[in-house]
């Protein structure tokens, strides 16, 4: 399932209700601390909100282990609303308010909106005490019907709204990627293990490939194309060990710690991407071009983009500051993926809040003003000032 | 601008010292210089090695700005004056240095005033390469000193393809009612079409009356408040507003600076119409001068008509606009201008 919109107001640094366009390829750009791993973790932030604690956001990873008030504008202490929402592939739209509860110590749901027999629905928490279950809420609707409804996370079950296996679906489809990821461990992982995803740090990525042979040999194919190496996967005593062998040299294998920091973490990446390739939704990626090459970026950029062609049930959103991925984006723009690319900048204002805009391009995937031309204009600077002192130098 | 060099140009063999000026101004950031690196790099390997250095970054900036940012005017330079009064102007090193030296002018009825209005408009990191652009010279503001005065500039475009390149032309339509634009101003649209076809390149006339016309009302009565009311004032000019109808008309007393912010407060409450084309400086005007049209002034209330009559003041809006920042969410249309402007540089 696609993604196309997510919405927001006083959630983390934003502050001003705004929403954030999903392309198929979606690069979130802006400085240090503008916000943009708040936005990248958002869409696993609601996917995962979809089950669990009634009524409530889940606190885990993907938020820092942030709590409620620190998941709110300036602690959400002027009272307002968190509100966040989302808009799904098929058009339906839902957003919800959460405030914070002195009763339950955490941030409840207040209001839900929703698709209900076609048409939005907006329906409000009515607080009553002595629900027979502690996922019991009785929500009103505009015209005052009171509805009676069993809530998982974020989701109203039994409240008559629309579409609700696509909300449950969202859940299993989003994955995210944080900015720091280990490769495959010098001990190896436990025979037999099967686990149905990595983890947010790639922990289990190297038992994904191990049990799955076809992951591996494209996963094998990026390192024998770009590092002249490839994966090997030895099982000594009850262990699976997933290596790096070079393709020319008769060296022995060597295990992931002892490989370049780049080769390392962008393992459990490749993983994540290429398993999109045969299942499909959104992979949220921190910074994937974590210590590679200017060249390996390249590639990595590349490899993404060929999964994305390979498949348009898939999704892919990083947040970074390579220059060589918004090169490869803006190619891709106009050439595979013609339409289906959105940068984003990410800005802080003066006033502390940020502010995320949509770089526009135009018909021939051109941006249409300056943003990205000055965001990166720090090398000619510096290039035209080193320049400038090796004149002042030679006197 | 973006000079794009021909392999005739780009080999050095032809006015090189112009070349080098082009490069110059591609190495400050000026503007766009493009070229064959495989035919060039020949003749920088014959320059002092510090010189070829500044010309391959004059080069590399202009590569990155291509990928990365918008379209702009494109002059191409060649071994010939070969189109020179006619885009795409295709022109020899030394006259295209000649024209990319220019300063780009800003043809305003006001130099100063509407130069701050543009500025009020541009987004804070547009702002800057403005701001640089007139400090360096490299932009001006160039004082019509009135419609009159634009519309004679506007005229004297016509025929001269690098002028058109360097100008941009802005003017209020002056417009009283919907689609009432002045003659004055509908001159300088025909004036700037006949001197390009894609005449939006050239200049831009105001879609509402005035520039006053832009002014967001309610960020206006916040900073007016802040520099002229204290709070008793404020708080008592809003309860004149709460309770504002046609039979409280008599309880606007006389102190302008709260007529001023219940004049802005009640000019965010109007309707487009009355929003375009009201004029906000002077509000009704005098009854031998009406400013502010019977077809505009009647769709008001009378306690609309009452907080609305004597407007903003013309220095007040001024004077807002050289305060304010980041206007451009509040009116695309001038951001659009503003983008434009920055396009051309």
């Amino acid at each position: 399932m696609l993604l196309r919109q997510i919405s927001l107001s006083h959630y983390r640094c934003f502050r001003d209700s705004q929403s954030i366009e999903f392309g198929r390829f979606t690069l979130l750009y802006g400085r240090n601390s503008a916000g943009k791993s708040a936005l990248l973790r958002l869409p696993a932030l609601l996917a995962r909100s979809m089950s669990g604690p009634p009524g409530l956001l889940v606190a885990d990873a993907v938020t820092n282990g942030a709590s409620f008030r620190e998941l709110c504008w300036r602690g959400g202490r002027d009272g307002e609303l968190l509100g966040l929402g989302l808009e799904l592939e098929s058009g339906r739209t839902w957003r919800w308010e959460l405030e914070w509860s002195e009763g339950l110590g955490e941030g409840a749901l207040r209001t839900v909106e929703g698709p209900r027999g076609g048409q939005p629905c907006a329906m409000t928490w009515v607080p009553k005490r002595g629900a027979a279950r502690s996922d019991q809420r009785t929500f009103a609707t505009p015209d005052g019907e009171q509805v009676d409804t069993i809530v998982s996370g974020l989701v109203p079950e039994k409240a008559g709204f629309d579409g609700l296996d696509e909300l449950r679906a969202l859940g299993a489809s989003v994955q995210w990627l944080g900015a720091s990821r280990l490769g495959p461990s010098r001990e190896g992982v436990a025979l037999g293990r099967r686990p149905s995803a990595q983890s947010a740090g790639g922990e289990w990525a190297e038992a994904l490939v191990a049990s799955d042979e076809r992951l591996r040999e494209r996963v094998s194919s990026w390192y024998r194309e770009n590092a002249q190496a490839e994966l090997v996967i030895s099982a000594p005593e009850n262990n699976v060990r997933v290596r790096l062998r070079h393709v020319a040299e008769a060296s022995p294998d060597v295990p992931f710690p002892d490989v370049g920091e780049g080769l390392q973490q962008v393992f459990p990446l490749l993983v994540a991407v290429e398993r999109l390739r045969e299942a499909g939704g959104m992979l949220c990626v921190e910074e994937p071009e974590s210590h590679l090459h200017p060249a390996l970026q390249r590639m990595l950029a590349e490899r993404i983009i060929d999964v994305l062609c390979d498949n348009p049930r898939a999704q892919v959103v990083v947040e970074t500051h390579s220059e060589v991925f918004l090169y490869a984006a803006l190619f891709a723009a106009v050439s595979q993926l013609r339409g289906d690319v959105a940068i984003h900048w990410v800005a802080s204002g003066a006033d502390g809040a940020s502010l995320v805009k949509l770089v526009e391009l135009d018909d021939n995937g051109r941006p249409v003003d300056q943003t990205l031309e000055r965001a990166f204009d720090a090398m000619g600077v510096l290039r035209r000032d080193l320049i400038a002192e090796r004149r002042a130098h030679a006197g | 601008m973006q000079a794009e060099l021909s392999d005739g140009v780009a080999s050095g063999a032809f006015q090189p010292l112009s070349v080098l000026q082009l490069l110059a101004m591609g190495a400050e950031g000026r503007h766009r210089v493009r070229a064959n690196r495989e035919v060039i790099r020949p003749w920088l390997q014959t320059l002092p090695p510090s010189l070829a250095d500044e010309a391959v970054v004059a080069l590399d900036l202009g590569e990155q700005a291509e990928s990365l940012g918008p379209a702009v005017p494109v002059v191409r330079v060649s071994t010939e004056d070969a189109s020179v009064d006619k885009t795409p102007l295709k022109v020899t090193p030394r006259r295209a240095a000649n024209l990319l030296s220019r300063p780009f002018h800003v043809v305003l009825e006001n130099g100063a005033n509407d130069g701050d209005f543009l500025l009020a408009f541009a987004r804070n990191d547009e702002r800057v390469p403005l701001e640089a652009a007139l400090n360096e010279g490299w932009l001006e503001y160039w004082n019509g000193g009135g419609i009159a005065g634009c519309l004679a500039r506007a005229e004297q475009l016509q025929g001269s393809a690098a002028i058109c390149a360097r100008t941009f032309v802005m003017v209020d339509s002056d417009a009283r009612s919907p689609g009432q634009e002045d003659e004055a101003a509908g001159k300088v649209r025909a004036a700037l079409k006949a001197a390009a076809g894609d005449w939006t390149s050239l200049g831009h006339v105001l879609k509402r009356r005035a520039i006053e016309n832009y002014v967001p009302a309610e960020a206006f009565a916040s900073w007016w408040a802040k520099g002229h009311l204290t709070a008793a004032a404020e708080a008592d000019a809003r309860e004149w507003l709460r309770d504002a109808d046609e039979t409280a008309m008599a309880g606007l007393a006389g102190d302008h600076h709260q007529r001023v912010w219940i004049c802005a407060m009640v000019y965010a409450t109007v309707d487009d119409k009355v929003r375009d084309h009201y004029d906000v400086s002077l509000g009704r005007g005098s009854s031998g001068n009406l400013r502010t049209d019977d077809a505009i002034w009647n769709q008001l209330t009378p306690w609309q008509q009452e907080a609305l009559k004597h407007g903003l003041g013309k220095k007040n809006v001024r004077a807002f606009y050289k305060k304010a920042r980041n206007l451009g969410e509040t009116a695309p249309e001038v951001a659009d201008i503003v983008r434009r402007i920055l396009r051309s540089l």
